[in-house]
């Protein structure tokens, strides 16, 4: 129950510490990387960001982002290079991790070996705690959400993967921390119990009543548990916002490729402009920008040129109009009552994704492999990004 | 699929004689002591190996008379018990803190504790002889003692064996509000257990058997002698007795022997097991 406040924090690993990493993970070459200094390897740059009370924002991006190196900092593992963060409006920088108030579910679990689940749980607790009996309340209490209260007496390694995690998240939350940490709590469980997690995730947020904040790779779990999305990559912060938003506004091309599977297509294509019209053009394809689009590129002093014109797989539909782009079908993968058409275009790869279930419910696919057809989409589907630099024209 | 199987039987049976063999040779000297120690002073001028009885004690009840060794043993067990207590307890915080703390020097550091595992320990004998009766500490049990006080082959395998331990197990105990102390204590050492265990073990038969030092420091105070070394003056020029040397032996073995069945339980391996993802 606490609001988190980070402002410019950011983290330098010095370069000793990083040759160490490096030598041991010889497949990742990032001495080309720009996060790389002589100062050492920045691995969070300027993290800018309001955690509201109760809040639960989840961090997201590709491997190596810098997601759990933030987490680890508000946790207080990590020391903080640069910036400021607060707890409660109290700054923590200097603070040690047992006096934050903060609990962190980790990736691997790591839960004591040699201690029963029950002493798992009432380990945290018996440092604040006195009596006995407040603490076997609160330990019964938290295995009775996470339904593992028939394994109290039980060791972690006689336990499965599914009841450490369960285990692993009592432990954290028997405490009623200010914050609630988690690092990729459900990445190692197999699919369909990651489904599970995650609805039991949505259920327990409900009955705690904290601040979470979670870190994923996965976009899926981003969008379905996040009051907030923070979106990062190589260290910084690509756009913050609720699911929704960043799904509908992505601001820049790398948001707007990582929400939404399949990933949003991107083609080459130009923008021309006349007056406060804009029109995209791309092959034999042409459409006006909607007029609240067109207000805004005005707005940002939009001139045209070149533009990366993104759609998603959904808004791309077949079409004899002679106004449209033609495309080689390549392999087609059916996911049940819809199916995904692999395109090629111009020698650029797309994918676009179309309900095949008729109203019969029989399925019905009149796409050949190999034969061109042709395709477009609604002038409202259509994102436009700056070709240089990336960023979202409309915001 | 039948000549397969007869070789493995071959090869079990060679391995087989060959560890008893080997077994025996190096069991052979206890059998000897215990026999020995069983004979009368007669019987241990002929070469037989098994004395006439086993129900004579004598030798025995000599020993035990002659040589106070009740008094010996007290000794050595004060010697070897806290002289390995103390050791454990050096050694595991300072493996703790080569394991997890970042110092300046850490390296150096280091390198030259395990320097001095190069330095045979007889080659201090005189200098360390020097010291401590020069701080009038001889005769005393903190002398039999301060030289194993550091071990710096138990801190590095406690160190190794730490570093074994996954980082996130401390940051755990961190977050969950325990420091270091407390994290070494509750969590560390419980996991750690057999190892230690096993260097406890050691150590205390090691300081259990010393003769040298005890006998150079102890040398002008019959009553502070070590079993090891009160063993050996039961035996004197003018009185030859073996038989009660070997009795004497064989008292001294038992509390080893104690020690080690106790311990042995605890010698197992294990202990990460279920912690982390599988
Ligand atoms: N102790 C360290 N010393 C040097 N560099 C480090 C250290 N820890 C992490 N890094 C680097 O910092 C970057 C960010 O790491 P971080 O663990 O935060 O990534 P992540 O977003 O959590 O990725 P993943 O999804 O793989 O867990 C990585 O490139 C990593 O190599
Ligand atoms: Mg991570």
């Amino acid at each position: 129950m606490a609001s988190v406040v980070l402002k410019n924090v950011s983290k330098i690993y010095p370069p000793a510490e990083w040759a160490k990493i490096r030598k041991k993970d010889q497949a990742s070459d990032l001495n080309a990387s720009p996060q790389l200094s002589e100062k050492g390897f920045a691995a969070v740059t300027d993290f800018s960001l309001e955690i509201r009370d109760k809040e639960f924002i989840v961090l997201v991006g590709p491997s190596g982002c810098g997601k759990s190196t933030t987490l680890r900092m508000i946790a207080g593992l990590e020391e903080i290079s640069g910036g400021e963060l607060y707890i409660d409006d109290r700054l923590v920088n200097e603070i040690e991790p047992k006096d934050r108030d903060v609990a962190m579910v980790f990736q691997n679990y790591a839960l004591y070996p040699h201690m029963t689940v029950y002493n798992n749980i009432a380990f945290a607790l018996k440092k604040r705690i006195r009596s006995k009996a407040e603490i076997d309340r609160k330990v019964r209490e938290a295995a009775e959400i996470l339904g593992i209260t028939e394994y109290l007496d039980r060791k972690p390694k006689s336990l499965s993967g599914g009841q450490r995690q369960r285990v692993a998240i009592g432990r954290a939350i028997v405490r009623n921390p200010k914050v609630m940490l988690m690092d990729e709590p459900l990445s190692n469980l197999d699919a369909k119990l990651r489904n599970q997690m995650r609805e039991e995730l949505l259920t327990l947020r409900n009955r705690i009543d904290t601040t979470f904040v979670y870190v994923t790779h996965d976009q899926t779990e981003a969008m379905t548990l996040g009051d907030r999305i923070v979106i990062m990559k190589d260290g910084f912060i690509q756009q913050v916002g609720t699911p929704q938003e960043v799904f509908e506004n992505p601001a820049n091309t790398f948001v707007a490729g990582f929400i939404g599977t399949p990933q949003m297509n991107f083609f080459d294509a130009s923008l021309e402009r006349d007056g406060q019209r804009y029109t995209v053009r791309m092959g034999n394809f042409h459409a006006d920008v909607g007029e609240e689009a067109a207000r805004k590129l005005a707005f940002n002093n939009v001139t045209g040129g070149d533009i990366i014109l993104g759609v998603r797989p959904e808004s791309i539909t077949e079409t004899e109009d002679e106004v449209s782009f033609s495309a080689r079908v390549g392999v087609l993968e059916l996911m049940g009552s819809s199916v995904h058409i692999h395109l090629e275009h111009n020698g650029k790869k797309a994918i676009m994704v179309t309900q095949v279930l008729g109203e019969n419910g029989k399925l019905k696919m009149d796409y050949k492999p190999g034969s061109i057809m042709r395709f477009r989409f609604a002038r409202e589907a259509m994102y436009l990004f700056d070709r240089q630099t990336g960023k979202n024209l409309e915001v | 699929m039948m000549r397969l199987k007869t070789k493995n039987a071959i090869k079990d049976t060679v391995v087989s004689i060959i560890a008893i063999a080997i077994g025996l040779i190096i069991i052979f000297p206890i059998i000897y002591c215990v026999c020995g120690a069983f004979k009368t002073e007669s019987e241990f001028l002929t070469p037989n190996l098994l004395p006439g009885s086993f129900s004579y004690t004598k030798n025995f009840s000599d020993a035990l008379r002659k040589g106070d060794l009740l008094r010996y043993i007290g000794n050595s067990f004060i010697v070897a018990f806290f002289g390995t207590l103390i050791r454990m307890v050096l050694s595991i915080l300072a493996a703790y803190a080569f394991a997890y703390f970042d110092f300046r020097f850490k390296n150096v550091l280091f390198f030259l504790i395990l320097g001095t595992m190069m330095i045979p320990g007889d080659v201090l004998l005189a200098t360390n002889y020097l010291t401590i009766s020069k701080l009038h500490m001889l005769n005393t049990y903190f002398a039999c003692m301060v030289v194993s006080f550091v071990s710096a082959s138990q801190m590095f395998m406690l160190r190794q064996r730490f570093m074994s331990v996954p980082r996130d197990m401390r940051e755990a105990a961190q977050i969950d509000g325990y420091g270091d102390l407390s994290y070494l204590i509750t969590i560390l050492i419980p996991i750690c257990r057999p190892v230690i265990t096993t260097l406890f073990v050691h150590s205390f038969i090691n300081l259990w058997n010393a003769y040298l030092w005890p006998l150079i420091v102890t040398a002008s105070k019959p009553a502070m002698r070590t079993i090891m070394v009160g063993i050996t003056k039961l035996n004197s020029w003018e009185d030859e007795n073996y038989q009660l040397v070997l009795a004497g032996v064989c008292i001294s073995l038992i509390p080893s022997m104690i020690l080690f069945i106790i311990m042995r339980r605890n010698m197992r391996k294990g202990g990460m097991e279920g912690s982390l993802v599988g």
